[in-house]
């Protein structure tokens, strides 16, 4: 059930609402449950038992941890001075032990019900170059659980958390099953914790007016970005990805740019309608969007866009690693036979390997994400690498770093290496990658944006003309929240005709102008497929 | 607490008003969105399925509704050539199951058919979702969701106009088949014989022929479950499936991928795509099956001498024209 179908809008959030907001309190959290594991079941059917078996495995998992801990801190008390090191590390041994089996089982899962075909065309490749015979037979239609990137994400923070002694594990096995089964996250995020998260959910919220509209209006604001510019910027970036050999210059570059924009709409605009809908049940979730085409470089861009998941990997990849036994020999080693300049690196380099690795791996079973996430690490190593060299740069040039005019450039320059980076995610292979980005090269035809030929690629004028007044704003909301306006709580404040008829007409807007029904093909939300 | 009295009535009544006027905006809406005439000029979606607004109320006794296999598989001129029944070929591109009860209402409002005849292809199609169900009733009611795009050509002078169908277009005389004369032999193995795992019929597809068997017998008209000969995407699994489902309703189903011989079938030159659809010659000879059954089964009547249907007779010629001119 998409997000922005009729049939969650009215026929299930409606009554889900309904339901919750009659419901006396401490029976709230259930109404979420069954509501969270009914959506499940008609998106994934019988698929649900592997969300149950990493549900029971981080709630068991993590009790484990609880009672290891307690046990030992009573032990411990008990101890002369001298074994207590000792047993403290054997204690550390057998929870490492717990969380690691249980991590591991449930990346297992991960990989095989997701990456089981490309992971074992790897290994036959690899077993095919040694002589040996393929042992991996493709199944052409693998069975992929819903959310299970999302979950399993969710799930791991949540036993590591209990093992780092965050916070300790939750007795109430329906409150667990809650955090990771909520049904507005479960497709396509945000990725939650676990302490900021799960209280909100099992505590129940009264009905709140104010809330319940501000919600509304999230969700329609989550509607026009999704409906209205991401599904109809689509047909123009199927037509041309799909027959990209046909297109070259300014064509390739502006389909570039409009897949930006679709995959930035389609992805803000389902979590805004997730948002809205987790805002009708007085929970908050966690940002996922922060102006990310503002950024001045793409380590900022990557704190602003699909934030969840980049401090997940800061959290349970890049400082794990960072602060790691073999990390910390390396950078003992490095200190000793390289500069200190590059010994300092070396830690960096093989952590943000790490992150970016699982950043692209995570994405999709294919090289083609691998590489995108290589994309981005090749170019924050430069950056690290070349970082002596820009500064005596620009202190012999005198240009201020800190200047509007050079602020102006790097925004430029983000914006232009994460488009890159945007049409690498969306080609259909890394050869119809490297075609189309070589084809913007070969030819300045400016003359494509007047002699018609745009509206050979799906979209007549007049859906180009929604496109660019969507777009524009889209810019306009983004250049008020910039400046501190925080719009559905100034529209509290305007009287309700006001409120009232912005919120309808933007309703009718999506009716009439959105990208869906006779003549459209639905459009999955991108970040769903995972 | 009076104020919050106050308070409470006033939201309420600000819940129901802007319910009652986003019931009113859709409907006015709806009504200005809706074509006015069967053409695509004036809107109006696929309409060669939809051709059967163009002919005289109540005129046709036959109907086959189903995706691009049916209006492929099934043809009206060999219909009325060979026996004088009436029909029409409603298919729909990639039609799913509710879209398929949504035609057979529309149908409804135009012709009483004496027996409806479903092609079965669609009913196994993923898109037969819940949610899509869902979306497909709200359209029915609201045509605007399935018409909205009509904002860039609407002519709100016209959108006031009366009703007046006018299409016709040499596909709507023919009676809504699409011609192909082409050869593409399927040469793989019969799926109907292969022993595949069982298949369920979505829920979204059995409230759909539910509905549309009660439709059926609320207007007088005998619903039938039919497949026409599919060698890539029928098999004998779903011939199982869908034979339970039309026993446990009483629902005549006739699978015509059983009975290729008698029609002189042949996957070596009726079909036009290596088995996904059958063509022109195919179709004919499934025809004239169905014909024949329909002649034993169901009293229909036979209008080839009946000058208010003389009409067809030059459609006839149009086919037949039409059949020519893609042979060669």
């Amino acid at each position: 059930m998409a997000y922005n179908s009729l049939a969650y809008l009215v026929v299930f959030l409606v009554p889900v609402f309904f339901l919750y907001t009659i419901v006396p309190k401490r029976y709230k959290w259930i109404v979420l449950l069954a509501a969270s594991y009914g959506f499940y079941l008609m998106g994934s059917g019988f698929l649900v038992i592997f969300l149950l078996i990493t549900t029971v495995s981080i709630y068991f998992c993590a009790l484990s941890l609880d009672k290891v801990a307690k046990n030992a801190a009573a032990v411990r008390k008990t101890l002369p001075k001298e074994e207590k090191k000792a047993f403290r590390q054997k204690i550390d041994k057998k929870k490492r032990r717990i969380v690691l089996l249980t991590v591991l089982v449930n990346i297992l899962i991960l990989l095989v019900l997701k990456y089981y075909n490309f992971l074992g065309g790897a290994m036959d490749v690899l077993l095919a170059s040694i002589g040996l015979p393929k042992i991996f037979p493709t199944i052409s239609r693998q069975i992929q659980p819903l959310g299970i990137s999302f979950y399993t994400l969710q799930a791991i923070s949540y036993v590591l958390d209990v093992y780092h002694g965050k916070y300790t594990a939750d007795r109430n096995f329906g409150k667990v099953a809650l955090y990771l089964v909520f049904f507005p996250q479960i497709v396509e995020g945000p990725i939650g914790r676990f302490d900021l998260l799960a209280d909100q959910l099992y505590e129940g919220h009264a009905f709140d007016w104010q809330r319940t509209i501000s919600g509304i209006q999230l969700i329609l604001w989550g509607l026009f970005q999704k409906v209205v510019i991401a599904d109809r910027a689509d047909i123009l970036v199927g037509k041309v990805c799909g027959s990209f050999a046909n297109y070259s210059g300014i064509t390739v570059i502006l389909t570039m740019l409009i897949y930006t924009l679709q995959i930035y709409t389609d992805f803000a605009g389902s979590i805004d309608i997730v948002a809205g809908s987790a805002q009708l049940f007085g929970v908050s979730l966690s940002k996922n969007f922060d102006r990310p085409f503002s950024s001045h470089t793409v380590n900022e861009f990557w704190r602003r866009w699909h934030i969840t998941l980049g401090t997940w990997l800061r959290d349970y990849v890049f400082y794990p690693v960072s602060i790691s036994k073999p990390i910390f020999s390396l950078g003992k080693f490095a200190r000793k036979h390289f500069s200190t300049f590059l010994a300092g690196l070396v830690p960096a380099f093989i952590s943000l390997f790490c992150v970016w690795f699982t950043n692209g791996f995570w994405h999709g079973a294919g090289v083609k994400y691998i590489l995108y996430g290589m994309y981005y690490y090749v170019i924050t190593i430069l950056g690290l690498l070349f970082e002596p060299l820009f500064r005596r740069f620009f202190e012999a040039t005198k240009i201020d770093r800190k200047g509007k005019g050079f602020q102006v450039f790097q925004v430029v320059r983000t914006f232009f290496l994460v488009n890159v980076g945007m049409l690498l995610f969306r080609a259909n292979t890394i050869g119809s990658f490297g075609a189309m980005f070589v084809s913007m090269f070969s030819g300045f035809n400016p003359s494509v944006l007047t002699d018609g030929s745009l509206l050979s690629l799906g979209l007549d004028n007049k859906d180009l003309v929604v496109l660019a007044v969507g777009t524009l704003l889209l810019w306009i909301v983004g250049r008020l929240h910039t400046k501190g306006h925080h719009l559905r709580d100034e529209l509290a404040q305007k009287n309700s005709f006001l409120r009232w008829g912005l919120s309808m007409a933007m309703l009718f807007v999506i009716i009439i102008f959105g990208a869906y029904g006779y003549g459209y093909v639905a459009i999955n939300p991108i970040y769903g497929n995972f | 607490m009076q104020i919050k009295n106050k308070t409470i009535l006033k939201r309420c009544c600000c819940v129901i008003l802007t319910l009652g006027i986003l019931f009113g905006a859709l409907k006015g809406l709806s009504f200005l969105v809706t074509p006015r005439d069967d053409t695509t000029k004036a809107g109006m979606y696929y309409p060669d399925g939809r051709g059967f607004y163009s002919y005289p109320q109540n005129s046709i006794d036959v109907f086959v509704i189903g995706n691009s296999d049916s209006y492929c598989g099934f043809s009206p001129m060999e219909l009325w050539h060979n026996y004088g029944f009436t029909s029409y070929n409603s298919g729909e591109p990639e039609q799913r199951a509710t879209q398929g009860l949504n035609m057979l209402k529309e149908i409804l409002t135009r012709h009483k058919p004496k027996v409806v005849l479903l092609d079965l292809d669609e009913i196994f199609e993923g898109k037969n979702t819940i949610g899509n169900t869902f979306s497909d009733i709200f359209s029915y009611e609201f045509p605007i969701f399935n018409y909205h795009n009509r904002w860039k050509t609407l002519d709100l002078s016209s959108a006031f106009q009366e009703t007046n169908y006018t299409n016709q277009k040499s596909s709507i005389k023919i009676g809504g088949q699409h011609l192909n004369s082409k050869i593409k032999a399927y040469t793989g193995q019969n799926n109907m014989k292969k022993n595949s795992s069982f298949v369920s019929i979505p829920w979204a597809s059995k409230y759909a022929m539910d509905q549309m068997q009660k439709l059926c017998q609320e207007n007088g008209a005998a619903f039938v479950l039919i497949d026409v000969p599919a060698a890539i995407t029928w098999t004998g699994a779903r011939h199982d499936a869908a034979k339970a489902y039309a026993e446990s309703k009483g629902i005549p189903f006739l699978d015509l991928n059983t009975d290729l011989d008698s029609m002189g079938f042949s996957w070596e030159t009726d079909t036009m795509d290596a088995g996904y659809h059958i063509n022109v010659v195919g179709a004919a000879k499934v025809t004239n099956y169905l014909g024949e059954y329909l002649k034993q089964n169901y009293s229909l009547a036979d209008h080839r001498s009946d000058s208010d249907y003389s009409f067809w007779n030059d459609n006839y010629q149009i086919y037949e024209q039409a059949v020519q001119k893609s042979s060669s």
